[in-house]
């Protein structure tokens, strides 16, 4: 299992009040499952990456990435996990500016020790960006920039490939094409997707959906 | 995985290769933006360029003052003068030498005409040992005079010829004209080439006495002749204790300045870290350790900083070779001595600089370590910063309020420190101040768009806090050290005043005197003419000393008051003038205090004077109005009771003045100084000029001897004006860079707020209309700062004149409130400002335009 999550409630403290945001959720992702995370605005969607990634702290429950205990783990742990298990693509896509295109999809390979130049070129081929290599981020579209996010994040090789609305900042021609190379490439590598999104579309081409509402999970007919 | 996660192994593998990848995304931000971190470059090498360059010229001018006070201090301890109208014989010289006083020198100093008509004044001594020390400057075969005496008395050394002094009979001299200032206005001579040239001279006119131990002054004592006496030296001029002023002025700005290079350095660290918030974030997310971003950003600010040390080194030399001739001009003049080529550059101060600016770099990093470590980093890979926290700023400040009040106050030094810790104080409190007032603005404001505009401005301080504070700190300094100098200038004026209040000074040869005395009684438009003379005494408490006591008691000068214009020039601190006639019906009663016993008692005036004393005497020997205190030399000596302490502005030492209408005699050793001429009021404008005419030539008396105290006081104060340009120039530099700094934070503060103005762009904010909201904003927060400003630079300026000067030299001034020293450096404060947010606000006026 890619990843479990069991019986986790998550409270958020707005001036005075006290608001449930999870509760006692509980979810497993297999390796090469891909899930689609639905739900309306403020409901606990990336609240609950966050809480997946190890950014924020758990508060009840407990949630298992690779076999290790999120709510046990040090700092430095998670810091190792989302460095060497977890892949994160953004919705702002997060391009470290300074790179080029090619270093920054080899910078997560290298940090997790897994980096292979011909995997890398072959990502980029499969992606569509190979004559972009040289550029840097910012000459480059939203689309183009999404792409390079997706590279770079499976590069690594995560275990686990967590996505914040990767296409929110796209059109439904480019968004299109995106998810289903985002789709297929995580099959081909064996990683777990759990991906945000607010489109029915982008959901539908998933393993399951799941809706999320009122702290919990709803598994919704694919 | 767990396994995996804590194999140190692979934990190691990573953590090298993980650093670099780190460094290496660091640096490719730099070659991607070339002039990224520019202005924080500049600002560092700016402000540690103002801290180098401050603590140079503070280096310099203790190394400088301590130089000159060396060369000043006499290796002469006291002097052997004959009785009046006597001179010492060649035999009275020899039997001490004799007796094994090696320590005796012998001395004439004496006047000669020149031809040209102008007076050379000669001191004819045993000039061996300065030929020997220095034979490049002085010769025993001729006449050693210095450059500036010789430009002076019109002496011109033509080429491959050797200058010559052409005396009234028409004896030519040879010259040796030479570089050394340290002997003043006269010309050095052999004392046997004095005899051989002049044969009229008979002896000597004093002896010149090096240290010796007391037992030894006292065996000389009772060795000399009956017609010679013992003089104490009063070796330090008094105008050095107005250069010490100046160089505690010049430390206090010093502090001030260096508290403002490092608020300058530290705002500019803080924005270029916060800056690179975003970055940390994003590597963050993808895993990347914070003690491996943390380190990466402590090597990148060690570069930064080293960059920008070398850069400020180089502003700071260019700054310091601008400054430094003027404090050397400054030395020059107070002191007439050549001193500021003496001033060698040292490695260390390079060091400091670099120091100082990489523990306020660091400061600023360790500030945005927390942050990144603290801030909820999420999706959005923005570093959330925590808002402005008022309340705990508002603790602090009242924190070290007390810890001011709290703080002991027994040295200079702890003075400086309590003060001090009052500024950090208000630098605190600052926000809060700006805060209040923008709301209270805002509460009385009707306009709708003002009233936005101070509501914004209010959301604006905590942000803009850092740069603010710094401008706040240098205006800050900038007007403590106007209202200092200004309360230096007066109190420098009014001690001008104290020691020539006469009309006219009149100097006289024993010959000269009576002349000059029955010419002055006939003039009808003189009031009166008083004599000045003054003479060292020993001070001592009314308490009979021991033998130990003795050798410590304080030399005193004492002045004889001679009439009651001459009273009333006097300042005084506290007490009261007594009427001048209560010591005059006193002076009727005078023993007569001859020097008879013997018995190791001390022979009083057995009559109680009035007197004054000086604050230096009454600060240091705790001295209160009222108190008797006894004056002795030897064995005689008077009584006076205490009725004032007059302010003695910039004296290193102590004295006492008398009034009385006739001669002390319980005290011997007068000097006679001259006859201080009071003209009657309703003189002609130019009274003294005619009269000083008139003087020249009825009584043949010559130019010099007669002195104009306008005349000397112009001159005095345009040196005064000169001492403290370095203070203003200082104080000016501060202004500069605390502007500068504004305009680079100002740049990166209002870009900051881009999508702000944005939005008012978008709502119909013209492009004049969001440069005016945001200029007037500024301008709002800068007045406010001002209004701080005046307050606290009141308080700091009143501590040093009022404080710190009297706890480190013994005498103090009333602080003078001027509206210019506000007004002028609140002025320049804001003329310097606004340029300095214009540009950047024009700037990003244009980037936030829609179109």
């Amino acid at each position: 299992m890619s990843l479990k999550i069991t019986a986790l409630s998550h409270h958020i403290v707005d001036g005075n009040n006290s608001r449930c945001l999870l509760s006692k959720l509980s979810l497993a992702i297999a390796q090469g499952e891909c899930i689609a995370l639905m739900g309306d605005s403020g409901s606990g969607k990336t609240t609950l990456l966050n809480l997946i990634a190890g950014l924020e702290p758990i508060q009840q429950g407990d949630i298992a990435v690779a076999d290790l205990s999120l709510a046990k783990a040090s700092d430095g742990q998670l810091s190792q996990l989302r460095k060497e298990y977890i892949g994160i693509i953004f919705q702002q896509f997060n391009l470290l500016t300074g790179l080029s295109v090619q270093d920054n999809i080899d910078f997560s390979a290298k940090l997790s020790g897994r980096f292979q130049a011909s995997y890398g070129l072959a990502l980029a081929k499969e992606l569509g960006i190979t004559g972009l290599l040289a550029k840097f981020p910012a000459t480059l579209s939203g689309g183009e920039m999404q792409r390079v996010a997706i590279a770079r994040a499976l590069n690594a090789k995560p275990h686990l490939l967590l996505a914040d609305e990767p296409t929110g900042n796209l059109d439904d021609t480019n968004s299109e094409h995106v998810v289903s190379q985002l789709v297929k490439l995580a099959k081909s590598n064996n990683t777990a997707l759990l991906m945000v999104t607010h489109s029915a579309e982008v959901a539908q081409r998933m393993d399951k959906v799941y809706r999320l509402a009122n702290g919990t999970l709803t598994l919704l007919d694919a | 995985m767990r396994k995996n996660l804590t194999s140190d192994q692979a934990y190691m593998a990573n953590k090298y290769s993980e650093f670099f990848l780190i460094a290496k995304t660091y640096a490719a931000e730099y070659f991607r933006k070339p002039l990224l971190n520019l202005g924080f470059i500049f600002s560092l090498a700016i402000a540690t360029s103002t801290l180098l360059c401050i603590l140079i010229l503070n280096d310099a001018s203790k190394q400088q003052y301590q130089t000159a006070n060396s060369r000043l201090k006499s290796p002469i301890a006291f002097n052997i003068l004959p009785e009046k109208g006597k001179t010492i014989s060649i035999n009275d010289f020899a039997k001490l030498r004799e007796l094994g006083f090696s320590q005796v020198n012998a001395a004439h100093v004496f006047q000669q005409s020149l031809a040209n008509g102008k007076k050379v004044s000669f001191r004819a001594l045993d000039i061996l040992p300065f030929v020997l020390t220095a034979p490049e400057s002085f010769t025993s075969e001729a006449v050693n005079i210095s450059q500036d005496y010789a430009n002076k008395l019109g002496i011109v050394a033509l080429p491959n010829q050797k200058a010559q002094l052409l005396l009234a009979d028409q004896q030519s001299i040879a010259v040796n004209i030479n570089q050394v200032n340290d002997w003043g206005q006269v010309a050095l001579i052999d004392i046997s080439l004095a005899w051989q040239l002049f044969p009229d001279i008979n002896g000597f006119s004093h002896l010149m006495v090096g240290q010796m131990p007391s037992s030894e002054v006292a065996r000389l004592e009772a060795a000399l002749p009956k017609h010679l006496a013992i003089q104490e030296a009063w070796s330090i001029q008094e105008r050095e204790g107005f250069a010490d002023a100046l160089h505690l002025n010049l430390s206090a700005l010093a502090i001030l300045g260096f508290i403002v290079s490092l608020f300058i350095a530290f705002q500019a660290a803080n924005q270029a870290w916060a800056k690179r918030g975003e970055l940390a974030a994003q590597l963050r997310l993808l895993g990347i350790k914070l003690s491996t971003i943390q380190k990466v950003m402590l090597c990148e600010s060690l570069i930064l900083t080293l960059l920008a040390s070398v850069l400020g080194v180089f502003i700071a030399v260019i700054l310091v070779s601008f400054l430094l001739p003027m404090l050397g001009l400054t030395l020059e003049q107070l002191y007439r001595l050549q001193v500021s080529g003496h001033f060698q550059w040292r490695g260390e101060y390079s060091l400091w600089a670099f120091l100082i600016s990489f523990v306020a770099v660091v400061a600023a990093l360790i500030k945005q370590f927390r942050q990144i470590s603290s801030a909820k980093v999420a999706f959005t890979a923005r570093a959330h910063t925590k808002p402005f926290n008022f309340q705990v700023t508002g603790f602090i400040a009242l924190a070290l309020l007390l810890v001011h009040f709290l703080w002991p106050d027994d040295s200079w030094t702890q003075l400086m420190l309590k003060y001090g810790v009052i500024l950090i104080a208000s630098v605190v409190i600052l926000p809060n101040v700006l805060r209040y007032l923008l709301s209270a603005m805002a509460f009385f404001t009707r306009s709708f768009r003002l009233k936005f505009i101070f509501q914004d401005a209010r959301q604006q301080v905590g942000r803009r806090f850092l740069p603010i504070a710094a401008f706040y700190l240098a205006l800050t300094a900038s007007i403590a050290a106007a209202l200092m100098v200004n309360s230096f200038q007066n109190s420098f004026e009014s001690y001008l005043n104290q020691l020539l209040s006469a009309d006219l000074f009149v100097r006289f040869n024993h010959e000269q005197k009576p002349k000059v005395a029955q010419w002055l009684d006939k003039q009808t438009d003189v009031e009166e003419y008083v004599l000045f003379e003054s003479t060292i005494a020993k001070y001592q408490d009314g308490s009979q000393p021991s033998s130990q006591q003795k050798s410590q008691q304080d030399t005193v000068e004492v002045y004889r008051l001679a009439s009651n214009k001459q009273q009333q020039s006097l300042i005084l601190k506290s007490g009261a003038f007594v009427p001048f006639f209560e010591n005059k019906s006193t002076a009727g009663s005078i023993a007569k205090g001859v020097s008879t016993a013997n018995n190791g008692k001390i022979d009083t005036d057995n009559t109680i004077k009035n007197c004054y004393i000086n604050e230096q005497l009454a600060y240091k020997r705790s001295i209160a109005l009222q108190q008797t205190i006894d004056i002795t030399q030897g064995l005689q000596g008077l009584t006076c009771h205490v009725q004032g302490i007059f302010y003695d502005y910039g004296n290193q030492g102590f004295a006492i003045k008398i009034p009385s209408h006739e001669s002390i005699v319980a005290l011997s050793g007068w000097q006679e100084t001259g006859f201080g001429v009071f003209l009657a009021e309703h003189s002609q404008a130019n009274a003294s000029e005619v009269k000083k005419a008139k003087m020249v030539d009825e009584l043949g008396l010559d130019e010099s001897q007669i002195y104009q105290p306008e005349e000397i006081k112009a001159l005095a104060l345009a040196i005064f004006k000169q001492t403290f340009l370095l203070t203003q120039a200082i104080a000016f530099v501060l202004l500069s860079i605390a502007c500068f700094g504004l305009f680079l934070s100002a740049n990166g503060l209002e870009l900051a707020r881009k999508s702000d103005l944005h939005i008012l762009s978008s709502l119909g904010y013209s492009r004049i209309g969001l440069f005016s909201h945001m200029l007037s904003q500024w301008f709002i927060l800068a007045l406010g700062t001002i209004l701080l400003s005046w307050p606290v630079a009141i308080v700091l300026a009143n501590a040093l004149v009022s404080l710190i000067l009297p706890a480190s030299f013994g005498w103090s001034m009333p602080l003078v409130l001027d509206v210019t020293s506000f007004g002028v450096s609140s002025l320049i404060g804001l003329v310097i400002l606004i340029p300095a947010l214009a540009i950047p606000l024009y700037k990003l006026n244009i980037r936030a335009s829609l179109s």
